[in-house]
């Protein structure tokens, strides 16, 4: 399980506010708070498609299974995190 | 492994399934049970090749690998208790591994229950409460899914009796049963599908190995004229008709090599699809409409002829699983025309779980018939032919000719048969139709009149060629989805100030055929700024619960009618308010 909910690094926050600027449709603010369902207006289509985003941009492989964890760019930037960390060790 | 160092970058494990078995006969479907279509198969070299989304090679299963295994597998279960007509839910994953225990609960007469898996961000509760609904109507006693998502299911299934959740490589540890494999008569059932009804009342569609062979077969010989050199392409997931029948079982039961893609993997990167229909020479390949949108998008940011695709041997692009769009179409086909494709390969069709799959099919070869028809007749029920370039003309595709073996009749509103042209109600009859919905007497009896099973679709003929218009029923399809507006108005009506019976969820429908999700929704607010907040929360709301997008339009209190039971007039309150009748709160700031 990703431990969703630890701090995640500053620039993984920043790099995935600047990959989300072309999906930010809604013209909410990117800050680690916002929400993509509700803030954004994501349906599952434009997740995956933005998750074809983020797997390019950190060379990772973004399981299925945490999304359904995964509300907020906090959220999704601790799960990057681990990922990469994984993927190193 | 030394030898694959020397040898190839590609282990030789992994090539994909051949298209042809020499000196081999195709038999398109003609068998009593699934576990003998699967004996057959497994006597050829085809097969079914597991691709990720890069169109890298992950699994190779062939026919002959898929029965050996489920035959061991199938044993184990039996060893664990497992009767015949037990259900077992398999969380349908694009991998070899749903395949194996799919196979394995036929080999022992036990039902699976493919379900979904979850797509979408932050939408825990809402993925939970559907398992679970499946779970609980199937009274499945165990649950097989990919070991990641068991956590979830473990969640989902706190509160049922099931007696065991784990992975495929759990049963290689249990010991075979002694006994021998059961023999399936041809009218047992072979699996339960829910592809349609609510997340809260789910409706499990019955298929007996008959009516599965009995819509495979029409389907490989009139469909799509399966024979030799025929190899098919998917991303569909195997929780939905079109891939778990159109891609799976009844390639399998004619003995078809198919390459998959997840659905996930798609999504996120559509070209890899084509990419495998151009490399492997794939000869058919269907999607919804939006399937054939992604991919047009993603080339659109593309110089031309830069993917070096050859598509010039995909004959057949079918469309089906929720209304065509031939706009889209026509920009796909444009768009990979550079490619080789040829929009003749396109081909509509028209179906339903209930059916097992396939209704009707538009034929090979042909492209997508178009047929232009007035706005207003519509409404008065009348498909009245006009130009494509009339001011209120909308555009719909023929679904082609009824499979063989099938009986369609349109009905109008007192159950008369109505002629060409005149838009009513499809009924569908003949061997595919299903015997029921699992352990639910009334829903059964809502869609089954004297062995004819109402689709809930509108359509007309054209000569012998049905077209299909739009849903009688209330359910809106959403990029392929069925969404019920009964789910998404009772999220509605649980947000704080509102109330039941306080908001319609509908389907609206634009000229060029692209339908918008709306709810309108009754407001006593009289603060611009408060109804726009109300209006947000909702919006959010539904997204967070159904996953969808939706117009939210506010109406003043007590103007959505009601029944005389007192219950919402959906149907009504969508005509009252297309009418005008039913006046929008302003929003605006």
């Amino acid at each position: 399980m990703t431990t969703i909910g630890t701090e995640p690094s500053a620039q993984t926050v920043a790099a995935l506010v600047e990959i989300l600027g072309p999906f930010n449709k809604t013209g909410a603010e990117l800050k680690p708070g916002t929400r993509f369902t509700e803030d954004l207006n994501f349906d599952s289509l434009v997740v995956m498609e933005f998750v074809a985003v983020v797997e390019d941009t950190f060379d990772i492989s973004v399981p299925l299974n945490i999304l359904p964890d995964v509300a907020t760019i906090r959220d999704l930037a601790a799960a990057v995190d681990e990922i990469v960390a994984e993927s190193k060790s | 492994m030394q030898q694959s160092v020397a040898a190839s970058v590609v282990p030789p494990s992994l090539v994909p399934t051949p298209t042809d078995t020499p000196n081999f006969t195709k038999r398109l479907a003609n068998f009593d049970t699934l576990p003998a279509a699967l004996d057959y198969a497994a006597k050829s070299e085809t097969g079914f090749t597991f691709y990720s989304g890069r169109g890298v090679i992950e699994a190779v299963l062939p026919f002959r690998d898929l029965r050996d295994r489920a035959v061991d597998a199938a044993l184990r279960l039996a060893g664990a208790g497992l009767k015949p007509g037990d259900r077992v839910a398999l969380l349908a994953a694009t991998t070899p591994e749903f395949l194996v225990l799919f196979f394995a609960c036929q080999y022992v007469g036990v039902i699976p229950v493919p379900m979904p898996l979850p797509t979408a961000f932050g939408r825990r509760e809402a993925y939970i409460e559907q398992i679970k609904g499946q779970m609980v109507s199937s009274g499945a006693r165990m649950v097989f899914g990919p070991a990641e998502f068991l956590p979830l299911v473990r969640e989902a299934a706190a509160a049922t009796t099931l007696q065991f959740i784990g992975a495929l490589d759990d049963v290689a540890a249990w010991t075979q049963s002694g006994a021998d494999l059961h023999a399936a008569g041809t009218n047992d059932l072979s699996y339960i599908q829910y592809s349609s009804g609510s997340t809260r009342f789910p409706t499990g569609v019955m298929v007996t190995h008959a009516a599965l062979m009995a819509n495979s077969h029409a389907m490989n010989r009139y469909g799509v004229s399966n024979g030799p050199g025929q190899r098919a392409t998917s991303w569909l997931p195997f929780f939905h008709d079109m891939g778990l029948v159109g891609f799976m079982l009844g390639a399998l039961t004619s003995q078809t090599s198919v390459d998959y893609l997840a659905t996930e993997d798609f999504a996120r990167r559509p070209l890899t699809w084509l990419k495998i229909v151009s490399d492997n020479g794939s000869t058919v390949s269907y999607a919804p409409s939006f399937g054939y949108e992604l991919c047009a998008r993603r080339v659109a940011t593309m110089s031309e002829g830069s993917l070096g695709l050859d598509l010039s041997k995909w004959r057949i692009a079918g469309i089906g699983g929720e209304m065509i769009k031939p706009n889209v179409m026509q920009a796909f086909a444009a768009a990979f025309k550079p490619y080789g494709f040829s929009e003749k390969a396109f081909c509509a069709s028209y179906g339903l779980a209930e059916c097992v799959l396939a209704v009707s099919f538009a034929g090979t070869n042909k492209g997508m018939v178009l047929d232009h028809v007035d706005k207003a007749g519509l409404e008065d029920h009348r498909a009245v032919a006009v130009s494509e370039a009339a001011p209120d003309a909308r555009t719909f595709v023929s679904c082609g000719k009824i499979i063989p073996g099938h009986r369609v009749e349109i009905r109008g509103e007192g159950g008369e048969i109505l002629g060409e042209r005149q838009v009513g109600r499809v009924f569908v009859d003949g061997p595919s139709v299903m015997s029921g919905y699992f352990n639910d007497a009334a829903a059964t009896e809502g869609a089954l009149k004297d062995g004819w099973l109402d689709t809930g679709d509108l359509g007309y003929w054209i000569g012998d060629e049905l077209v299909i218009v739009g849903r009688a029923k209330d359910m809106m399809i959403v990029n392929g989805r069925n969404v019920w507006p009964q789910d998404i108005e009772w999220t509605v009506e649980h947000i704080d100030g509102l109330r039941s019976g306080d908001s319609a969820a509908i389907v609206l429908v634009g000229n060029d055929g692209a339908e918008k999700p709306t709810v309108l929704v009754q407001c006593r607010l009289s603060d611009v700024s408060e109804r726009n907040k109300l209006a947000a929360e909702v919006r959010t709301k539904i997204q967070e619960a159904s996953g969808i997008q939706c117009d939210i339009i506010l109406v003043p209190a007590r103007s959505l009618p009601k029944t005389t039971s007192g219950k919402l007039a959906r149907g009504r309150a969508k005509t009252m308010f297309m009418a005008g009748e039913i006046p929008r709160l302003d929003i605006a700031s």
